[in-house]
């Protein structure tokens, strides 16, 4: 689904991110970790050609994402608040992007049925702007968004980061029968270890913009990865 | 306690974003605000030639006695569009061991810190102290020039009430404005005579000085008044951005252009950002005013070089005002627009199609209105409408694309330049330069008809082949967009 060929970005002389190769097959989803600054968001970023890589490029279903805006069609991506009109209320919002999909308005209002229970009555009618809502409600709007149309590539950055635990459980399981239902091949990084072990079949540690490690999940890569993020602290 | 608020205030003021992001955009507020002092003062200087030269036969302080009543409206027309909001730099003291009465009096006091005033001062200085003194004596120039201060206060404390009382709403703010140029029109027009109000106040005035004691009273119930307000609006909920319940389902424009595909789609966002936003909305009120006020103008006007000049600034007032930040105004939800399913053509057609409707909507008004007034200017309000949606327009969508800087489109909009770049400034010389010298150089070539019918075939093959020329800008935007989205993100 996604290549990457010697992909690499400076900002000056610093390196933000240097992958020699990366390749994500069509279903799988892919964990993102590593600490702030570890070159996750620019990764992110790369991929979905909001900025320019000094070398390489990304592919995306053999195309490469700065020559062609096909892989828009059936990408979704959340990644911060600029991926959110703040001046639109949720309705709106979600309306538009269902109109630039091509989605109808009975299907929407199908779609928005599931997230019924992960909105907790606090999103939908409120008649709100989204700039007026807090930053959890925030977060459930970006995702729910990005997921219209049920997109074969989804691409979330931290999605579990201001979200309550009964929220996160709940878009634990959003993002698990997404997966199961449609196959969407997805991207998730996240601080959080447990999540993220629990929903990926495959994780990539990310440190200062190189991949250092590249596992499948198993039982054990929970353990694997508190274990490699620790380390680092006894070396100090 | 007050002096640590005061403090805050001034710190707030030095280190705020619209003043810390850049020193041209600082250097050009000081500059914008100095020439206005400037411009304010030199005006009071020559008020009396002024005055003069309109009415001469008469006595020249009891024309500018009847003038004042329209200072008067005007003023609070321009208060009611640009007057910030008071309450909403506050929020961190609410939680503080505050009362909530210092932090009132202190909002209050804090707003009188505005340039209304001191134009007031400024603009009539000059007379109260030539022409009233030298007719009353001094006493009396104070006591002129005091009055009209204390008109500035009451009409800033009106402000003020109004604004509490629509919580940031726009219904009764534009319904204010708009019955206040009506009574302009109207007295202009003759149908109702307010000019001698002012006349009438004032002469009671030098009549019996102790009348000027009502207006002392006034201001004292209406700050307390205010005061009442600002307390009982003193909370976390009032004082959020927020502009009330948002209406939904009513706006049947919304839903047409929905339907009219994505060009219509993004067309009704943006729409939708303008009104619901403070800083372009202001923007777009004010175009309303621009427009109004140069069909005043143009209605008195025959053939002049500068014509072309007003016609075309006001026919596209819309599109200049807007226009000018057409990227930045999409700043805080650009990642959305590059990575969802639009493709770059269909986003800049419908920024085009957005100008031309701006562009059409002031030929629709100022023809409707030169029509009546003034049917001679409409073959170049014809012409420089085509020329600004055939020509200029591809211009500000190509110049916008250079280096547009983030702007916070809920931030007020007096005064605040941010996002403003070197084309902002550079694109004004040849936008007023252009109906000038095209009408010397094409004039004196082939003369004045073979120049009309030469401007409006630009502007016609520019809007016949937009397709054309949206395709080039749009392949001109594709590779600039890594530019465009890393300024907004900075």
């Amino acid at each position: 689904m996604i290549r990457i060929e010697k992909l690499r970005k400076l900002y000056g002389k610093s390196k933000a991110v240097e992958i020699e190769s990366l390749e994500i097959p069509r279903k799988q989803s892919f964990g993102l970790v590593g600490n702030n600054g570890a070159g996750k968001t620019t990764l992110f970023r790369l991929i979905l050609d909001l900025i320019k890589p000094t070398d390489g490029k990304v592919i995306i279903k053999d195309e490469p994402v700065a020559l062609t805006d096909n892989w828009k069609s059936f990408t979704g991506s959340f990644l911060d608040e600029t991926f959110l009109i703040d001046f639109l209320t949720p309705e709106e919002y979600f309306d538009f992007i269902a109109g630039l999909n091509n989605v109808s308005n009975s299907d929407l209002a199908v779609y928005l049925e599931k997230f019924a229970e992960f909105f907790n009555g606090e999103i939908l009618n409120k008649r709100k702007y989204i700039r007026d809502m807090s930053k959890g409600n925030q977060k459930k709007i970006g995702l729910v968004g990005a997921m219209i149309g049920s997109p074969e590539l989804l691409l979330l950055d931290e999605p579990f980061a201001n979200l309550d635990p009964s929220s996160q459980i709940k878009l634990k399981q959003i993002l698990m029968a997404e997966q199961c239902d449609h196959g969407t091949t997805m991207l998730i990084s996240s601080h959080d270890l447990n999540h993220v072990t629990e929903i990926s079949q495959r994780i990539v540690i990310l440190e200062n913009g190189d991949v250092v490690k590249d596992i499948m999940a198993s039982d054990t890569t929970l353990s694997e990865l508190e274990t490699y993020f620790t380390s680092d602290f006894e070396t100090y | 306690m007050v002096r640590k608020l005061v403090e805050h205030s001034w710190l707030a003021f030095w280190r705020s974003k619209t003043l810390g992001r850049s020193l041209g955009t600082t250097i050009f507020t000081w500059v914008m605000i100095l020439i206005i002092i400037l411009y304010t003062l030199g005006l009071g200087f020559v008020l009396e030639r002024l005055l003069l030269e309109i009415a001469s036969d008469t006595n020249v302080i009891s024309t500018l006695n009847s003038f004042l009543i329209f200072y008067w409206l005007v003023e609070l027309i321009m208060r009611t569009i640009l007057q910030k909001n008071i309450s909403l730099n506050i929020q961190y003291y609410l939680s503080q061991n505050i009362p909530k009465r210092s932090l009132a009096h202190f909002m209050l006091i804090k707003s009188l810190r505005n340039l209304f005033l001191l134009i007031t001062m400024l603009l009539f200085s000059p007379f109260a102290f030539s022409v009233i003194s030298e007719a009353y004596g001094t006493s009396f120039g104070w006591l002129w020039l005091g009055s009209l201060l204390v008109m500035s206060l009451v009409l800033h404390f009106v402000t003020i009430i109004i604004q509490q009382y629509s919580k940031g709403g726009l219904l009764t703010p534009f319904l204010i404005v708009v019955g206040l140029i009506a009574c302009i029109y109207l007295n202009h027009y003759g149908y109702v005579d307010i000019s001698s109000f002012s006349v009438i106040l004032m002469e009671k005035f030098f009549q019996q000085p102790i009348l000027g004691l009502i207006p002392v009273f006034l201001i004292a119930a209406l700050y307390y008044f205010s005061l009442r307000l600002v307390i009982a609006n003193l909370s976390l909920d009032s004082l959020s951005t927020r502009t009330g319940l948002a209406k939904i389902g009513i706006r049947r424009w919304v839903v047409y252009l929905n339907s009219c595909g994505q060009v219509g789609q993004l067309m009704s966002l943006e729409l939708r950002l303008i009104w619901r936003n403070k800083r372009p909305r202001a923007l777009m009120l004010s175009s309303i005013f621009m427009i109004a006020y140069f069909v005043i103008f143009l209605g008195r006007f025959d053939q002049s070089i500068f014509i072309g000049v007003f016609v075309l600034v006001s026919t596209g007032a819309f599109m200049v005002n807007y226009g000018q930040l057409l990227f930045s105004w999409e700043s805080g939800y650009f990642d959305f627009i590059l990575t969802r399913n639009i493709s770059p053509k269909v986003y800049l057609t419908s920024k085009f199609a957005l100008l031309i409707a701006f562009n059409t909507l002031s030929l629709i008004i100022m023809s409707i209105v030169l029509a009546i007034i003034n049917i001679a200017l409409l073959k170049d309000l014809i012409i420089w409408y085509l020329i600004n949606s055939g020509f200029f327009i591809y211009v500000f969508i190509w110049g916008t694309m250079l280096g547009p800087k983030a702007i916070s489109v809920n931030a007020r909009a007096m005064f605040n330049y941010e996002g403003l770049s070197a084309f902002q400034f550079l694109i004004i010389i040849p936008y007023f330069a252009f109906p000038i010298g095209t009408a010397y150089l094409l004039t004196e070539a082939f003369g004045n008809e073979t120049r009309d019918l030469l401007l409006a075939a630009i502007g016609i093959t520019g809007i016949i082949f937009y397709q054309v020329i949206l395709k080039t800008l749009a392949n001109r935007f594709v590779k600039r967009k890594y530019k465009i989205s890393n300024g907004f993100r900075e």
